[in-house]
């Protein structure tokens, strides 16, 4: 079956080789067509699937309360209160309520606050009038830093930062609103007075510098990850040939690929920049195999030769499978992606399966197209670099062979280290922290949490009566235990409102800063405070007194802090409100969510996906080996290599400190898809030797022996692609060039050294034996 | 008043005005028969103003505030003469008895669970209005004729209702950049406001069940919607009087403070 497709496949490239590049450029021009499209999504909103609980919750909360937060600017000073700082922060405050698309801007300049003054009730500016004296200076200082509901808000205690808080309107796209924003900003940062610097940070505006940061690594790892891979191909198989062919499929599955995203709507996230990274070096080594038997056979049929179509033919049937095969497996470790329930690696992983799919494709039509059609377009094997480069995994393999011992302690050392390496491994779902310290926006972030707790705010909703003056007490009384948590800032809530407004109204006596005591009294607090409007009222409560909004800021520094917070907030809301199912009962609902709270959600979803996508991405596999060798303990021995590669990359996580994202989560998958061709290669190679009747001890050396070349270049490929993105601007991209260059490291490594010890130990003990049928594939049995 | 730390352009006396005679006319103009021909803007915004001042005026209205997925329905009674009003909540019952005096420049809350007015500072003009999405300025519409250049732009048929069009631009400080408005040109009642922020159509008054008072024309219903589309403001009336015999003490902290 397969050779017959194999067959008029040649006799098709044979006889209409231009149909075929005529075919391949038109759906180039299709697929291509759909990257006008491509858009980004980098909010870790977007990482989770439709219909998840906790991206419900935060939509809720966001549309009952008319958006949430998610531009803020930190001005910082030797000191905020002196007359030039506070002159800047209005100055700055009144030119962001200008932006288009801004829906409330909040800053000390600008916040208003229910007061009585002179004996009048009135709703005014926190700041009246800028002070101008030292002595106006000190005064407003300590009216500030006296008052709960200020002190350390939008001014930090330490006086050195103040906070501008911008919502975008609920339906403005926020990261372009934060685009505007950090271009409003620029004039006015030359304007700030010496000592003074201006920093803007919020999950909007992480956005827009990641997907700035995304577009410059397309724009500088393709280019570069080309020209290196272009290099390996011609030091290895040298000629135009050898080098523009492969590079031409990967060039074009990149293309597809992409433009596919664009048609289906399918966004580029931080994963985005791999992609390219993934197609181009691991995609060449398609188009490698394909040349260089290209070019063997050619030699062997001598120049101007009658039996081209069984050139074509013989080149596709000895190279086709075992590249298909490779391919297959690739695609199988990508897909596996596809069970993980963040939606952003589902989409990685399909679409890298369909990008590798595009340069299997191209590697058996384009490239015998091309080659066809232009006779001589082959590679130029037998380069000095080139023979070395085959003799490198040889001379590991005997080196191997002559010290078993070595290998298999080194190889139970390694499992060792790494599995003590396992119980280290941190997880870390905040994007912040993939841009390293010194970048402006992480910097900015950085310097809030520090000064404020976190650029991005909890939110705690209360659904229940909240005129029912017991709720507001429960609900005082949880804030004022939030307020008692070191980890946890500033929370704000209804509660402080009415307090206020009823010591207010009771001549400023602070006796009576507390919730009111009666419903009525909730009620006419209410309609006073929304006497001005909605401004003070809506944030913290719906307009039918159905919902209140509890909002805070957790010490959001690292993961483990934030779990730390958060843990305390659930146990305050059980304390406060109750069991879920007691609360129910009283008709009160009690939602938790905000940016910390995804970000939490984000990192126990990173540890189940990779749960998950490495037990698929290895039931794939093993299904493979096994389809391959038809034999359950020559499949288990052949994934051994990826096991090792896998375990690596994780004791290098526990021993480096380096975290599990959601980009490093990938390592595994990519290391199994790619790290399985090696020992594909190695396999295939011993498999033919005994079924040409050798003994093991020879097929096991001829296994390594033959696809020597094949074997380093493919991984010098792939390594040398991966570490292109050391590069890039996120942190964990850079990781994972690193992880993924080591795991094809030690699987090149097992594969030829590990593999053939272990068919050794297998095979060896029936070496007279015949080869056992089921060995060959049925690819193999014309 | 005292003086504030940073002034505010105030107007106290508009929360009263709110409430109706802002888009009253006088019923007898357009009673009185055909539609005058050629009438020049001003000519028309006489009309609409001519007996807005009457002696005095009761009524009573809910207020619907309408904001996402929430609404609050709030039921008053306002009593006004001259720069003179009481405002006081009927509904909901928790907040029945809140009221508001008015005096001029003055103005003082009175909350039951308080048991004692309070004076009150002024709102800004462009503040929104009790949490509506009117805003005191649109309230206090006295002042279309002398704060605003006006000129006719056409006449169209709004609702099967002749009106004319009437293009305003602010001349002093103000909110809007310009508004749009429709008048019946027969009740000169206004019908129709939209309200432009520098050239955007940022929300839109809708004046409707125009009914005969006391020999003038009042608009029952007031929505006012803005552009986006998300949430309105419906005032309603139930009951408006003209000119009813109102006692001297009824604008007093006494009346006030005794919840009448």
């Amino acid at each position: 079956m397969e050779v017959l497709t194999i067959g008029s496949l040649a006799r098709l490239l044979e006889r209409h080789p231009r149909w075929v590049l005529a075919a391949v450029l038109l759906l180039t021009i299709l697929f291509g067509w759909g990257i006008k499209d491509l858009r980004f999504a980098t909010d870790v909103k977007d990482f989770f699937p439709e219909g998840d609980p906790e991206l419900e919750a935060y939509n809720q909360v966001a549309e009952r309360f008319g958006g949430i937060a998610s531009i803020v600017v930190a001005l910082e000073a030797p000191d905020i209160f002196e007359p030039r700082a506070l002159r800047s922060i209005d100055r700055v405050t009144a030119r962001l309520t200008e932006v288009a698309g801004v829906r409330t801007v909040r800053s000390l300049t600008n916040v208003e606050e229910l007061r009585a003054h002179d004996g009048f009730l009135e709703v005014a500016p926190l700041v009246g009038r800028l002070p101008e004296t030292p002595q106006e200076v000190e005064a407003l200082a300590a009216r500030i830093e006296s008052d709960p509901l200020y002190a350390g808000n939008l001014v930090s205690t330490d006086r050195q930062a103040a906070l501008i808080l911008v919502q975008p309107e609920p339906d403005a796209d926020a990261a372009e609103v934060a685009d505007r924003i950090a271009r409003a900003l620029e004039p006015e940062r030359g304007l700030l007075p010496e000592g003074m610097t201006a920093h803007l940070a919020g999950m909007a505006v992480l956005n827009r510098a990641s997907s700035d940061a995304i577009l410059r690594d397309l724009r500088l790892l393709v280019p570069a990850i080309l020209v290196l891979i272009g290099l390996i191909l011609w030091i290895s198989l040298g000629g135009r040939g050898g080098v523009l062919l492969p590079l031409s499929t990967v060039a074009l599955s990149v293309v597809w690929t992409f433009g596919l995203m664009g048609h289906l709507g399918v966004p580029v996230s931080q994963l985005g920049a791999v992609i390219p990274v993934l197609l181009i070096s691991v995609g060449s080594a398609y188009g490698i195999h394909m040349t260089a038997r290209y070019h063997q056979e050619a030699g062997k049929l001598g120049p101007g030769s009658a039996a081209r179509g069984r050139l074509l033919h013989n080149v596709l049937r000895h190279v086709g499978s075992a590249v298909i095969l490779a391919g297959l497996t690739t695609m199988a470790g990508f897909a596996a992606n596809a069970f993980t329930p963040i939606v952003r690696i589902t989409e990685f992983g399909l679409t890298t399966a369909f990008g590798v799919g595009v340069a299997l494709l191209l590697s058996i039509t384009w490239v015998p197209a091309l080659q066809a059609w232009i006779p001589g377009a082959g590679a130029r094997p037998g380069t000095r670099a080139a023979r070395w480069m085959d003799s490198v995994p040889a001379r590991v393999g005997a080196h191997a062979r002559r010290h078993r011992g070595v290998v298999l302690v080194t190889t139970m050392t390694v499992v060792l280290v790494s599995l003590a390496g396992l119980g280290r491994v941190r997880t870390e779902s905040d994007f912040i922290a993939f841009f390293p310290p010194g970048n402006p926006t992480r910097d900015a972030f950085d310097f809030i949490a520090h000064e404020f707790g976190g650029a991005d705010t909890l939110e705690v909703m209360v659904e229940g009566d909240i005129q029912d003056p017991e709720l507001l007490g429960r609900i005082a009384a949880f804030q004022e235990e939030l307020s008692r948590n070191p980890l946890i800032y500033n929370p704000m809530s209804v509660a402080d409102l009415l307090a206020r407004a009823q010591r207010v109204m009771h001549f400023d006596d602070p006796q009576w800063e507390r919730v009111p005591e009666t419903r009525a009294g909730v009620a006419q607090y209410l309609l006073l405070l929304s006497f001005e409007g909605q401004d003070l009222l809506e944030p913290v409560i719906t307009l039918d007194g159905s919902a209140a909004r509890i909002q805070a800021r957790v010490q959001a520094l690292d993961g483990q802090t934030r779990r730390e917070a958060l843990a305390a907030v659930e146990q305050a809301v059980r304390r406060h409100f109750g069991a879920a199912p007691a609360r129910e009962a009283e008709g009160v609902r009690v939602t938790v969510t905000g940016t910390p709270v995804l970000l939490e959600a984000l990192e126990r979803m990173i540890v189940r996906s990779q749960v998950v996508s490495l037990a698929a991405a290895f039931v794939a596999i093993f299904v493979v080996m096994f389809l391959l060798t038809r034999s359950l303990v020559h499949a288990l021995l052949t994934t051994v290599p990826v096991g090792l590669a896998v375990l690596v990359s994780f004791g290098t996580l526990g021993w480096t400190g380096i975290p599990l994202d959601i980009v490093t989560a990938l390592v595994a998958s990519i290391a199994i898809g790619i790290g399985i061709d090696y020992s594909i290669h190695v396999y295939s190679r011993y498999r033919e030797a005994r079924r040409s009747g050798q003994g093991v001890d020879a097929a096991v050396q001829e296994a390594v022996t033959g696809p020597g070349l094949a074997l380093f270049v493919n991984a010098a490929a792939v390594v040398t692609g991966f570490m292109v993105l050391l590069a890039s601007a996120f942190r964990p991209l850079q990781y994972l060039g690193v992880l993924v260059a080591l795991t094809m490291v030690t699987s090149l490594l097992a594969a030829v050294t590990v593999v053939p010890a272990l068919l050794h130990v297998v095979d060896g003990r029936r070496a007279a034996a015949p080869t056992p049928a089921g060995m060959a594939s049925p690819a193999e049995r014309k | 008043m005292l003086p504030h730390a940073r002034p505010h352009p105030r107007v106290s006396t508009s929360i009263l005005i709110v409430v109706l005679t802002c888009l009253t006319a006088a019923a007898g103009a357009g009673a009185a028969g055909t539609a005058p021909a050629g009438l020049s803007a001003e000519q028309i915004l006489d009309r609409v103003e001519e007996n807005l001042q009457g002696e005095s005026r009761q009524s009573m209205q809910t207020m619907t505030i309408v904001s996402g997925t929430s609404e609050v329905v709030r039921s008053l009674e306002i009593f006004s003469r001259d720069d003179d009003a009481l405002v006081r909540f009927t509904e909901p019952a928790d907040v029945a008895g809140t009221a508001l005096l008015v005096r001029g420049e003055d103005m003082w809350l009175y909350m039951p669970v308080v048991g004692r007015a309070r004076r009150i500072a002024g709102s800004q003009k462009s503040g929104s209005f009790m949490g509506s999405h009117f805003t005191y300025d649109d309230m206090s519409a006295m002042g279309y004729q002398e704060d605003h250049h006006a000129e006719v732009v056409g006449v169209e048929t709004l609702d099967a209702v002749r009106a004319y069009k009437l293009s305003l631009t602010p001349t002093g400080e103000s909110a809007y950049s310009s508004l749009l408005m429709w008048v019946d040109a027969e009740r000169f009642a206004i019908l129709r406001i939209d309200f432009f922020e520098e050239g955007d159509l940022v929300k839109t008054l809708h004046a409707s069940d125009v009914r005969a008072v006391d020999g003038r024309w009042v608009p029952f219903r007031l929505e006012m919607v803005p552009s986006s589309g998300k949430g309105k403001t419906v005032i309603q009336i139930q009951q408006v009087r003209f000119d009813v015999p109102v006692d001297d003490g009824l604008f007093s902290v006494r009346t006030l403070e005794r919840g009448r």
